[in-house]
């Protein structure tokens, strides 16, 4: 560089410098309600939060509880307005704290004469003190494991959950799997010396898996008794299971994993028999799971830890 | 401490030590549905170590199957490149971190 200021530390890391612009804090996004609740499994909630920034924020999540997974699931901007879907796993309403940061635009809003300011070579901004410079704890690369559910990848087996006659419901018990979550995820160390339970991450949640189980009976009452009229009995249903990723903070890991976030679940029970010939308990409707037995999106994401402390 | 810098805030407090500071923003950008993208790191030559974050954007959480970009990174130029095809392909935002 010819002019402007570098900071690096001991190991050469570049930390501060007036060729880059530093995230600052911009805020606490408004919580803004649950915009959907999973109870079954593991369970789950879709937290919605707004803000407003005029540049392209980055989100960190404060758990509200360390024993839960969250993760950014998507967001969606217009103009200035932002508004972020945040996962959470279980089965009650546990919405995280978010903390926003930003590039610094204009000028600053603080009456604060004093601290240290850089600015490029433009003369804009890139790092002031007075707007609460975005401090990173540690990055690690993670990635979950490659099938979500604790009980592992699903056989796609036809299994039988016997005859329950016209009670779809019934069919399902024989179908479970365990579809739980909590306890699959790969578990990643960070720098931890001053960790506090302010701590937080920022991390999205892209890789979605989905799993089934198939399920199949056939019977027949009369077959072979020529004083019995045939009748038939075949129920065809399938039970599924689809997760988003997400991430666990804990006071010395980070721990890559899923949420469970929607079931599909189906059955079609039909008796047919040979005069009349007639159809009872059609279940209808479809399965719908958009893919089945494989996770996708799955690659090393980062997740940036830092102390909320400051921001607080 | 022996070198470096510390900022404290008006109560005195430390918030910002270069120190235990571990990682910096290097930049972002948005690779739209169905399309590549890339972005070339300012400075990138600064630079000992590169991370990325990608998030989906605008995606349906439970009811498609949404691929995001692959990432890859060469000579300080940071590649989203599309997956899938154009029901499948998802806007994707990059975020560029290094130290």
């Amino acid at each position: 560089m010819a002019f402007g200021v570098q900071i690096k530390n001991t190991s050469g890391d570049l930390i501060v410098s007036s060729d880059i612009k530093t995230y600052h804090y911009i805020g606490s996004p408004s919580y803004s309600g649950v915009q959907y609740r999973y109870n079954n499994y593991s369970g789950s909630r879709i937290y919605r939060y707004t803000l407003n920034s005029a540049g392209t924020p980055l989100v960190f999540i404060k758990p509200a509880d360390t024993n839960k997974f969250y993760a950014v699931l998507t967001h969606f901007h217009s103009g200035n307005n932002w508004t972020y879907d945040v996962i959470g796993s279980g089965t009650s309403d546990q919405p995280p704290t978010l903390y926003a940061f930003a590039a610094l635009s204009g000028n600053t809003a603080s009456s604060e004469t004093y601290g240290v300011m850089v600015k490029d070579s433009s003369g804009n901004r890139t790092f002031d003190s007075r707007d609460l410079p975005l401090a990173v704890v540690d990055i690690v690369s993670a990635i979950p494991p490659e099938h979500a559910p604790d009980g592992g990848i699903t056989s796609t087996s036809n299994v039988d959950p016997g005859w329950h006659d016209c009670n779809i419901a019934n069919y399902r018990s024989g179908m479970e799997h365990d579809f739980t979550s909590d306890d699959t995820h790969t578990d990643y160390s960070y720098s931890n010396s001053g960790h506090n339970s302010n701590y937080m991450f920022a991390a999205p949640s892209i890789a979605q898996a989905a799993y089934r189980k198939n399920g199949y009976h056939y019977h027949c009452d009369g077959c072979g008794k020529w004083w019995e009229a045939n009748q038939y009995h075949t129920f065809t249903g399938n039970l599924g299971v689809f997760y988003r990723q997400a991430y666990k903070l804990t006071s010395s890991q980070i721990q890559a994993g899923w949420c469970s976030v929607k079931e599909y679940w189906w059955g079609n029970a039909e008796k047919t028999s040979w005069s009349p010939l007639n159809s009872e308990c059609d279940g209808s409707g479809s399965f719908g799971i958009p893919f089945s037995q494989k996770s996708i999106n799955r690659v090393s994401n980062s997740v940036i830890v830092a102390d909320a402390t400051n921001y607080v | 401490m022996a070198f470096g810098l510390t900022i404290r805030n008006s109560s005195g407090d430390i918030f910002y030590d270069t120190t235990v500071i571990g990682g910096n923003f290097l930049g972002t950008f948005t690779a739209n549905a169905n399309s590549n993208a890339s972005f070339t790191i300012p400075h990138a030559n600064l630079i000992t170590t590169l991370y990325t974050q990608i998030f989906m954007i605008n995606d349906l959480p439970t009811n498609q199957e949404a691929l995001a970009h692959t990432i890859s990174v060469s000579n300080g130029v940071v590649t989203a490149t599309k997956q899938g095809n154009s029901s499948q392909s998802q806007t994707t935002q990059v975020v560029i971190l290094g130290k």
